[in-house]
């Protein structure tokens, strides 16, 4: 698995208020995952960490090879002076576009989100789906490994919403990596393979939703395990089979592809580790917001 | 390049938002009725339009600091990809501004006669110099009291306020004050020291005046060096939640 970016032991603190509190976290070329959780819960921390727009008290982050470009989608938008064309135009060139190359991007981005008829008329007269849809055009400006979103669906109406849905999982398909934080369901449902449930600045479940089980239904081992260096971890996180890590704790606690335990428990043997328990496992075990998410997806998409 | 482009755009923003209209009016109100007769005295008009300069450019410095939505200002700042860059290209707009503004009020007297007698090619300089550092030194100071570190609004335009009276009273203040805290004055915003040597142009020596210009470019340098560390070691996050 190509790691993008990678978390660790992330602690970010707001005076009294721990936002985040050593958190481990990676994300993976291509992947798609939704944050979700209470208010306060520490998701827009994390993405903050992401985007660059804040900097961790305490922890690290790798990002691969130091050159992941990152496009970041704030809530709200606000509604500027510019019109759409301009303002791209603008964006495009302090990134460091040629005038012609940001002309072609952004001519390209605006067929894409089908924005032909407004993209002349100035911002501050346009609806909130309008403004998200200029919102995520600036984020894929740079054409970045990683889209970083903030609740894009929020305050906006149930049309857009399926819109704008419509259009990440277009952007999905074409290789970019997205983060997302989420309180409606059909993103989750629709774009999200993994889904990340927060509670007090710390990760409490994250796991594949059913969608993704559906499309990769290998069955599954529960390892523990204990006795091997962070650099070993590292290695199995991309090592062909390995699913996701349930603790990094001590003992460390993983699932892997059944058809590939073999690998997983020899390499982890011959760097020096020993293997506490193996579990088959029967099927996707999915936090409980999710399995709410699964009953109400037919709804939403249907 | 990025950083054209970055004061391109701000310079735009700034245009379309039409906040530049209330320093923009007050500055050429002022001249414009200080200049209503004729003729004047050179190096005393000077002084006072000096005086407009420096409060015209505090208020527009602000106005220009806060014209952009926080949220804007944290994609800028992503788009170009460092904080330290953009923070100096703002200061450095504002300063653009502020520099073209005084250049115009200098030379709005001597294009159209306002003059009681003609200008030395020193004493233009010097006005102009003086005109120029009082701009950068307003702007410098509107640095301290934007949103983002000041977000509520009357504090900050009363704290501006407050510091602009400070500034201007300066050395006067200094007979006022007990003999033990009479070094305060110093630490002021250089403005008065300006205004003097205007008024007094004839007496105060060469070197007197380079010392004056040395010691308000120090100030300047030192305000807009520490708020430009100050803000590049701040989270963007931050700045972006408390500018709104």
């Amino acid at each position: 698995m190509d790691v993008l970016v990678t978390l660790n032991q992330v602690s970010k603190r707001y005076g009294r208020h721990i936002a985040l509190h050593d958190v481990n976290w990676r994300i993976c070329r291509g992947e798609c995952a939704a944050i979700t959780g209470d208010n306060g819960a520490g998701k827009s921390t994390l993405l903050h960490i992401l985007a660059g727009l804040a900097m961790p008290d305490k922890g690290t982050i790798i990002i691969n090879n130091g050159e992941v470009s990152i496009g970041y989608v704030p809530e709200f938008f606000p509604g500027l002076k510019f019109t759409p064309r301009e303002y791209l135009a603008h964006m495009g060139r302090i990134q460091g576009l040629s005038k012609q190359a940001a002309s072609k991007r952004v001519e390209g981005l605006i067929s894409m989100f089908q924005m032909e008829q407004s993209s002349n008329r100035l911002m501050n007269g346009f609806s909130k789906g309008m403004l998200q849809k200029v919102n995520l055009m600036q984020a894929l400006l740079g054409m970045p490994d990683l889209l970083v979103l903030d609740e894009p669906l929020s305050g906006l109406d149930e049309h857009v919403q399926h819109e704008i849905a419509k259009l990440l999982t277009e952007i999905k398909q074409q290789g970019t990596s997205i983060v997302m934080s989420v309180h409606e369901h059909l993103l989750i449902s629709a774009v999200a393979d993994r889904l990340v449930v927060m509670k007090n600045g710390k990760i409490m479940r994250d796991g594949l939703t059913d969608l993704t089980y559906q499309r990769n239904p290998r069955a599954r081992s529960r390892v523990v395990f204990h006795g091997i260096s962070p650099e070993h971890c590292i290695h199995i996180e991309q090592m062909d089979g390995f699913i996701k890590w349930i603790s990094q704790g001590a003992p460390k606690e993983a699932d892997i592809a059944r058809e590939c335990s073999n690998e997983m428990l020899q390499y982890i043997l011959d760097a020096g580790g020993s293997i506490l328990s193996l579990q088959q496992l029967k099927g996707p075990e999915l936090p409980v917001e999710h399995q709410c998410v699964s009953k109400s997806k037919k709804a939403v998409i249907g | 390049m990025k950083g054209i482009q970055l004061m391109k755009y701000l310079l735009t923003s700034f245009t379309r938002s039409y906040q530049y209209f209330g320093p923009l009016a007050f500055i050429v109100i002022f001249v414009l009725f200080l200049y209503s007769y004729r003729p004047n005295p050179v190096m005393d008009s000077y002084a006072v339009t000096s005086c407009v300069i420096f409060i015209g450019s505090a208020w527009l410095g602000m106005n220009f600091l806060n014209h952009d939505h926080g949220r804007q200002t944290g994609l800028l700042i992503l788009h170009v990809q460092s904080s330290k860059l953009f923070y100096w290209i703002q200061f450095a707009s504002a300063a653009v501004i502020g520099l073209m503004l005084s250049a115009s009020i200098v030379i709005y007297p001597l294009w159209s006669g306002m003059f009681d007698r003609s200008v030395s090619m020193a004493e233009f300089g010097l006005a102009i110099t003086a005109h120029m550092l009082l701009a950068l030194l307003g702007i410098s100071l509107s640095l301290y009291v934007q949103n983002s570190w000041i977000p509520n609004r009357g504090r900050a335009a009363g704290l501006l306020l407050l510091m602009l009276v400070l500034s201007m009273s300066g050395l006067s203040m200094q007979g006022e004050l007990p003999a033990e805290v009479r070094w305060l004055v110093y630490l002021l915003p250089p403005v008065s020291p300006i205004i003097e040597m205007l008024m007094k142009e004839s007496e105060v020596a060469v070197s007197s005046k380079i010392l004056i210009i040395v010691y308000v470019s120090g100030y300047i340098a030192l305000l807009a060096g520490v708020y430009l560390h100050a803000s590049s070691a701040k989270d963007t996050a931050d700045l972006v939640r408390k500018a709104g």
